[in-house]
Parts: C-alpha cells; structure tokens; sequence
C-alpha cells in the first residue's frame, strides 16, 4: 500500500522537487504582479512573463551542466534533479 | 487540439498499461489480468468521476482556469523534462516493449496466492493499470475541465483507448518500433502549451491571436526543448572529445 501512494505521489507530482515548486511559484508570484501591476500592463505583458516563468522552471528541472558556462558537464557530481529510475 | 492532446496524452500512457496487463496474461492467465485491470480501471474512473464535478461546482471559471492551467502544467513539465534526458541520452527511452519485458519477469517471480484465483497477479495488474490510467484520468479531467473542452477531451481520450485496446488484441505484445520517447516530448510540449495557456487565462491576461496561442506556445516549448537537447548533448560529448 505505501508502496502504491508513493507511486501515485510520483505520477501526480513527478520525480523532481523543482518542478512541483516551479509550478507553484509560477502561480504565485503571477498573482502578486496580477495584484501590484496595473490592470493594463498586467493584461498586455502577463502571459509572456508567465511562459518565461514556465521555460525557467524547465532549464532548472534539468540537469545543472545545461546552465553552465561553456556548457562544461559536472565532474564527480551526481545530479540531483537526474534519476537512473525506469522509463515511465 | 484539445481531442489531439487528450488521445496522444491517453495513448502513450494506456500503452504502458497495456504492456502490463499482456505480461501479467502471458504468465499467469488473462483472466487474472483483466480482473486486475478492470478493477483499476473502475477505480480510476470512480475517482475522475467524484473529483471531476466537484472541481467544476467548487470553483469560478477564473480560479477553475488556473487549477486546470496547474495541472496541466505538473504533467507537461515532467513529460518535458524526461523527454529531453531520454532524447540526449541521459535516461532511458520510453519503451512499452521493456515495461512488457519487466513486468513479465515480476510476474513470473511471484507465489502463487490464493486457490483458484491468483491474488497476487491481480495485484500487480490493478498497481500497473491504477498508475497508469490514474494519469490518463487526471490528464482528462484537467483538459475537460476548462470550459468548453469536456466533450473534445473525452473524445480523444475515448478513441485512444479503442485504439490501444484493439491494438493489444490484435497483436498480443506491445509495439517495439513505435517512437514513444518522440510522443511523449511532443506530448509534454502540448500539455504544457495549454497549461500556460490556461493559467494565463484564468488571471485575465491576453495573449495575441487569443485561441491560436497554444501553438505558438507549443512551437516556443518545442524549441526550448531541442535547444536544450542540444546543449544536454554537447555536454556528454565534451569529455569523450578531450
């Protein structure tokens, strides 16, 4: 049984933390600037910053080699965000 | 797009399901499978169908968006991230044939439980058909719950699962040379293109050419994705270069 809440716990929320978070950081920081911006701006830029803010949290889902400078890969450092899991 | 995304979403995933219910039939009976699937399957809808209209009677259309946006954007997300490690060779690719390999073999190792009815065959065709279905129902309800999309999403959902199932029939293995690693990026790219989408909706904000915005979307997801494939690539051949 635990072991069927955890799998179901990882399909609904995926294998990472970052994504999950990046989600609802997303949601939540889109209401603050809904809150502080004005009416029209928000309405005119809203969902371009809302898509960049999508983008960010896939680059940071993804193994940290993908941001580096020169994009050098990580020596001797296992990635937290990669798992050796199965395919599904 | 909504009826594309829900069979495309729903077939990948009932094929997963599919592998796992053949692998449980060939080693320990069919019948045993199909209970345990059915079972799932019951499970699944029976959740969909309680979470479903008190999601739709719980929430304004606006706060409605932005959950169905959230959801959405969980599953695209993680559909994305897999399928760019499985793309540039950092994870294995997506196969139904190994899932169907591997459960096959789990099944084969299990007791025998019970007389006459084989509970411990079951038991792994209802885990496999929960989890699987489980996401399919969730994805649905998420792309049905936005108005206006219920009947397109059940549609495509609907003739996915005709499709799998018939599929299954007729050839009793999954398939082997299907590119389920490229369905399911390009799946993941579709998903979060209307997770954005909705989101951005469901807090009042415009997108240019309004409805046709999930394909421009789809196209800036799409791209992110190959670039980083690229850049993921580039990476791992670095240190064989030098």
């Amino acid at each position: 049984m635990t072991t069927l809440v955890k799998s179901v716990r990882r399909k609904i929320l995926g294998e990472t933390r970052m994504v999950p978070l990046g989600v609802a950081t997303t949601v939540l920081l889109a209401y603050l600037a809904r809150a502080l911006l004005p009416d029209r701006e928000w309405q005119t830029a809203g969902a371009f910053a809302l898509a960049a803010a999508v983008i960010a949290t896939l680059i940071s889902a993804l193994p940290a080699d993908l941001r580096r400078p020169n994009n050098q890969p990580a020596v001797n450092q296992p990635d937290p965000n990669t798992t050796t899991r199965t395919n599904q | 797009m909504t009826p594309a995304a829900a069979a495309g979403a729903s077939a990948v995933e009932l094929l997963e399901a599919l592998a796992i219910v053949l692998a449980v039939g060939v080693t320990r009976g069919f019948r045993n499978a199909l209970t345990g699937a059915l079972a799932a399957a019951i499970g699944v809808l029976t959740l969909c169908l309680v979470l479903g209209p008190a999601l739709r009677a719980g929430a304004g259309i606006a706060v409605l968006r932005v959950i169905v946006g959230g959801a959405l954007l969980l599953f695209g997300l993680e559909w994305l991230r897999k399928g760019v490690l499985r793309v540039s060779g950092r994870r294995r690719r997506a196969s139904s044939y190994h899932e169907f390999v591997e459960a096959r073999d789990t099944a084969a190792a299990l007791p025998s439980v019970g007389v006459g009815r084989d509970w411990g065959a079951r038991g792994l065709a209802f885990q496999g058909v929960f989890l699987e279905s489980l996401e399919v129902g969730l994805i649905v309800l998420a792309l049905g719950a936005a108005p206006g999309h219920l009947e397109p999403a059940l549609l495509g959902a609907a003739v996915a699962l005709v499709l799998v199932a018939g599929a299954g029939f007729a050839l009793r293995e999954p398939f082997q040379r299907l590119p389920e690693t490229q369905i399911k990026l390009g799946m993941g790219v579709a998903l979060t293109a209307f997770g954005t989408f909705f989101t951005a909706e469901g807090l009042h904000a415009h997108w240019p050419l309004s409805e046709l915005a999930p394909l421009y979307l789809a196209g800036l997801f799409a791209a992110t994705a190959w670039l980083a494939v690229r850049r993921l690539e580039r990476a791992t051949r670095a240190p064989e270069a030098t």
